[in-house]
């Protein structure tokens, strides 16, 4: 199957679940940044392929045969041929069909049911901009092998672009912050910044940060680490973060609660909640336990909307939909 | 010797802190180790440090059980040896825009700029650690008196092959990117190419010489492999 890239803006890459296993090497993992999306995608495809992260930007395809495609990741409006598409979902779209996403916040995720015929690097397909591996996607052919069609349906999603509540693990560095530090940084309530790229996430506020900690040894920094810059705005890394740094980090984001901050639209409010390692451990879930939970939340497209026209007429879903909300 | 000291970093892995300051014997322990932890149980990966170790460990084998083996693992640890070094001599423009904080460098270390650059190719410097970006050294350690401060205000951005400087370092930039390091040099130096056999050029250990070259030198060694350095 061909799928034509017919047009995508700065910030549209092919994700999978990155390059682990290269810190030694000074390159960190990488892959989709909203990696519960691309959970999310296999949970709806039934398989785990590599997808299409929309980073901002929008994206429009002709797909080339029929085929199952998967929306996840920061709602956007899409379509097929002019008939809107649900979000947090999976259709069938015919051979020839347009499929259209607009540009919007956040990291949108485009996944189609087949395997992208792409040379693996250093064992993934994915693009890691800031390591200087492939780049933003642009008009093109993209070969896929194995396309399949399948079911339509809908994935239960609570809403992760609003901010909220989100939960961290204490460091290497965190006690170097002293009690007061840490108690100012849990109680405010800070907002996402829009300087957030794919290597971390801005939000404005500060933490107050002494001398000693600005010239302390370099060392490792994972992904979901708060680190406290210069001017004392905290910074949450993501997929392509640099793997050492000077700058103190305050402690880790719990991987469940990363797309929470990856994903908070600027201006979302954000507030830090410390929990024990041992709580930290026992809320982490392997990917196919995440997986087999979202399949649980998965229930039949009643209607699928690429085939209704005049779509407002329609009444949706039991009649509580007012149809001009869920769309967006 | 520093008793080693482990902290959680991140649900999946931890961090072997062999010091708060770094010197060659606690860079020598740190990357010796690595070496070491990378072959333990439920460890996925391992990697050395300036003063330190990361382990990543899988969550199902769980932390316990990981810091468990780690720390028998640092009860055995053995003296730090010194491992024989590749040397590699790296054309560096250390002229005009290529060094554009050269002098502000200087000045910070109590020198010249023309001693500055007599000292900063005098003696070759030891990768003492990868990191930040793909394949990217921190080199060192230079004279006491280049602990000079990184800027508080980050340089918007230097460009690949930018040697920079500060606490007692230098860090040879991989790709494009924003840094509180200053800009002393520029070479065409490539950490990282993935169309090479060896995609990451250095290891750590690896010895590194920069060679003062004029700008007419560095822009025709911009095309040759490696920017002109050679292995030896």
């Amino acid at each position: 199957m061909i799928v034509e890239v017919l047009r995508a803006g700065r910030g549209v890459t092919i994700q999978d679940q990155g390059r682990a296993g290269l810190i030694a090497q000074g390159l960190s993992r990488g892959g989709a940044v909203d990696r519960l999306a691309l959970l999310e995608v296999e949970a709806l495809l039934k398989r785990r392929v590599s997808v299409i992260e929309l980073a901002g930007a929008g994206a429009s395809f002709r797909i080339g045969q029929g085929c199952q495609i998967a929306l996840t990741g920061a709602p956007r409006k899409a379509n097929a041929d002019g008939n809107p598409l649900r979000w947090n979902a999976s259709h069938n779209l015919a051979a020839g069909s347009v499929l259209t996403i607009t540009a919007g916040q956040g990291y949108a995720y485009v996944a189609f049911d087949a395997a992208l015929g792409r040379p693996e690097v250093i064992g993934s397909q994915s693009a890691h901009l800031k390591g200087g591996i492939g780049g933003h996607l642009e008009q093109c052919e993209l070969h896929f092998i194995d396309a399949r069609t399948g079911t339509s349906d809908l994935l239960d999603v609570v809403d992760r672009t609003a901010g909220g509540n989100v939960r961290f693990m204490a460091g290497p560095q965190t006690d170097a912050f002293g009690e007061e530090a840490l108690a100012a940084f849990t109680s405010q309530t800070f907002t996402k910044s829009a300087r957030s790229n794919r290597q971390g996430a801005g939000l404005d506020g500060t933490v107050a940060l002494d001398a000693s900690q600005l010239s302390r040894v370099s060392d490792f920094i994972t992904e979901g680490d708060i680190q406290i810059t210069g001017n004392g705005a905290p910074f949450v890394l993501l997929a392509e973060c640099q793997t050492i740094g000077g700058y103190p980090r305050i402690g880790t984001v719990l991987p469940c609660d990363i797309p929470i901050v990856a994903q908070a639209k600027p201006g979302a409010e954000l507030r830090f909640e410390l929990v024990s390692t041992d709580e930290a451990e026992a809320l982490w879930q392997s990917d196919v336990q995440q997986v087999a939970a979202l399949r649980s939340k998965i229930s039949p497209l009643l209607r699928d909307p690429a085939t209704m026209n005049d779509l407002l007429s329609y009444q949706l879903v039991s009649g509580f939909i007012r149809g001009d909300e869920e769309w967006l | 010797m520093n008793t080693p000291r482990i902290f959680p970093q991140g649900v999946d892995g931890l961090l072997v802190r062999f010091g708060d300051v770094l010197d060659d014997e606690t860079n020598a322990r740190a990357l010796q180790f690595a070496e070491v932890a990378a072959g333990l149980g439920g460890v996925l990966e391992a990697a050395g440090g300036l003063t330190s170790v990361y382990v990543r460990f899988d969550p199902v084998v769980g932390r316990a059980s990981v810091e468990q083996t780690v720390s028998a693992a640092l009860a055995n640890e053995g003296q730090a040896e010194a491992q024989p070094s590749r040397l590699w001599k790296v054309p560096c423009c250390f002229a005009g825009d290529y060094a554009p904080q050269l002098a502000e460098a200087a000045e910070l270390a109590g020198v010249t700029p023309g001693v500055a650059v007599t000292e900063l190719c005098a003696e070759p410097v030891r990768v003492m650690a990868i990191g930040f970006a793909p394949g990217q050294p921190y080199l060192g350690l230079l004279p006491d008196h280049w602990n000079i401060p990184r800027q508080t205000n980050l340089t918007a951005e230097v460009p690949q092959g930018a040697l920079t400087v500060a606490v007692r370092q230098l860090v040879l930039f991989a790709n494009p990117s924003p840094t509180g390091w200053r800009q002393v040099g520029r070479t065409g130096f490539r950490c990282f190419d993935m169309d090479r056999p060896e995609a990451f050029a250095l290891k750590p250990g690896d010895l590194m010489q920069f060679d003062a070259v004029s700008a007419v030198e560095f822009q025709s060694l911009l095309n040759a492999p490696m920017g002109g350095a050679v292995l030896s």
